[in-house]
């Protein structure tokens, strides 16, 4: 992981909460789209490589929160500092400099630009900082590989979904936030893309934030958990709680 | 008369009117297009381009290079223009016509206060060739490689460089590209200075044939306006033939019954079009290859 040089001094000035592997702290995060206000103080962290779920139901703001870390909302109070600087005033595309990667619901590939072409967008956010590794990407998506010239809008949902994660992968972010990957994919490919993550989350380091309402999905990827409600975290799973279908479940259908 | 002298009369013709309709559409179908903007403005970046393709030629620059100071002229107006004003006015339409409008009259006005009602052109260069009976304008034949010129370059300008693939994704999603790490409102900035600078080379190519008054980008308007509304939204797959087809429409009219047909089938084309395909020849034509 990239560190900032100067870690040590701003872990001095935050206090002992801020680990030297924490990635994602968010504090008291408030937002919502125009004078509604979704987030009512949302408060959560991530560490480097680590792969978190945020459980709810439908409509307790878990796609707001997501919009919200990227800077695609903003934020009304509290902080978000990604690797211990405050970026909760930066403009969605510097976030993504930064090293977050956005994989939205719905996974809005371009779908007029090829395959190819879409990924190409992706390596933006890598720019200066990294080179792009398609040779990883083509290892674990090789369809894309297959398909570089098809137009993204003519790819099934679960190819779709697996660009949509390349394209924010070829910019080598230190997080991917992952919205909903399994809604409107067959079960059967549910499967591939958990493996998917999972892997590229072990070979590359890559922490994962992930917003999920498929059982099978939470239970089989995440290594801990937060269940939202209101617009707040209300409750965090454990390591041992989270690969339990039964306490899982519970908080799924509250 | 023989065939090749009639078809090559058929063919100046319409590279006549192609080149005229491509040329003076470009920028305005760049703006549109990729920004959604309807740019008043149009003509006056034309005209921008053409006084300054005029004055230094008429100072002893060559002509190309003379046009291409009155491309970046137009295209860094344009730029300035996009910081202070436009770039406001992104998400409300009604006000972005009113505002380029605004810097329509501003501009027209202006010039006429400090340069005059005329101001003297540069000739025409290349002189003539025979054909058959007839002698064409070599001038014209070169704007209409420049018209096909043109079309090339903007299509690897947006289907072969990084550029053009980032400003692509920016018009089809603007959000998630911002998420992805791309500066939309430097994109939207260089889209906007890249339409104006069209428009100045417009200017430029046509300095030669035409008379420089302040009001000259009228001109252009309404053929740059007919060909963009044809075409559609999407101004690779559109404009070209949108073009095209009205070159033929107003080249056969002009021909037969004189040039006050050749206006008046041009917009009743228009009518025709946007009542049979509501989103023009690109949207048409995209549902066709689904």
């Amino acid at each position: 992981m990239r560190l900032p040089p100067i870690l040590g001094f701003r872990k001095f000035i935050w206090g002992p909460q801020m680990t030297d592997t924490t990635l994602l702290s968010v504090e008291g995060l408030c937002g919502g789209y125009g004078g509604e206000q979704v987030l009512q103080g949302v408060d959560l962290s991530l560490d480097a490589g680590e792969i978190v779920a945020v459980i709810g139901r439908n409509g307790v703001g878990k796609s707001t929160l997501m919009r919200t870390l990227t800077g695609l909302l903003s934020s009304s109070a509290g902080t978000i500092r990604l690797a211990g600087a405050d970026v909760s005033r930066e403009p969605a595309n510097k976030r993504a400099l930064r090293g977050i990667g956005y994989i939205p619901q719905g996974r809005e590939v371009f779908p007029e630009l090829t395959v190819r072409e879409n990924l190409m967008v992706g390596e933006v956010a890598g720019q200066g900082r990294t080179a792009p590794d398609y040779d990883m990407i083509h290892r674990f998506f090789p369809i894309l590989k297959e398909r570089a010239h098809q137009r993204a809008g003519t790819l099934s949902g679960g190819q779709q979904q697996q660009l949509a994660i390349a394209r924010a992968m070829i910019g080598q972010p230190s997080m991917m936030l992952l919205d909903e990957p399994s809604e409107g994919i067959q079960p059967s490919i549910i499967n591939d893309i958990s493996r998917n993550v999972r892997e590229l989350n072990a070979s590359t380091g890559v922490a994962v934030l992930l917003v999920e309402q498929n059982l099978d999905l939470i239970v089989s990827m995440a290594q801990r958990g937060y269940v939202m409600e209101k617009g707040r975290i209300v409750a965090s799973l454990g390591p041992d709680e989270i690969i339990s279908r039964d306490a899982v479940r519970r908080y799924l259908t509250i | 008369m023989e065939f090749f002298p009639a078809s090559f009369s058929i063919f100046y013709q319409f590279g006549n009117a192609f080149a005229f309709l491509v040329i003076s559409c470009a920028g305005l179908a760049v703006i549109f297009g990729m920004m959604g903007i309807i740019n008043l403005a149009h003509g006056e970046f034309i005209m921008c381009g053409a006084y300054v393709t005029a004055s230094t030629a008429r100072a002893g620059l060559p002509l190309p290079l003379a046009i291409l100071c009155g491309t970046l002229t137009a295209a860094l107006v344009g730029m300035v223009l996009e910081r202070t004003i436009i770039r406001h006015l992104y998400h409300r339409p009604l006000d972005s016509i009113i505002a380029t409008w605004g810097i329509s009259l501003i501009a027209t006005q202006a010039v006429l206060i400090l340069l005059g009602p005329t101001m003297s052109g540069t000739g025409t260069p290349l002189g003539s060739m025979e054909v058959g009976e007839r002698s064409y304008s070599i001038y014209r034949l070169a704007l209409f490689a420049s018209a096909v010129g043109l079309l090339g370059g903007l299509y690897l300008l947006f289907y072969r460089t990084r550029f053009g693939v980032i400003a692509r994704a920016t018009i089809q999603r603007p959000e998630m590209a911002r998420a992805l790490g791309v500066d939309t409102r430097r994109v939207y900035g260089l889209t906007f200075g890249l339409g104006a600078g069209l428009a100045g080379l417009a200017g430029g190519l046509y300095a030669p044939t035409m008379t420089m008054v302040p009001t000259m980008g009228a001109t252009f308007i309404v053929e740059s306006f007919v060909t963009v509304v044809v075409g559609g939204a999407d101004i690779f797959v559109g404009a070209a033939p949108a073009a095209a087809i009205l070159a033929v429409i107003k080249a056969a009219l002009t021909a037969w019954y004189g040039q006050l047909f050749g206006q008046i089938g041009l917009l009743v084309a228009v009518i025709v079009v946007i009542r049979v395909m509501p989103g023009g020849l690109s949207a048409f034509i995209k549902r066709w290859q689904r």
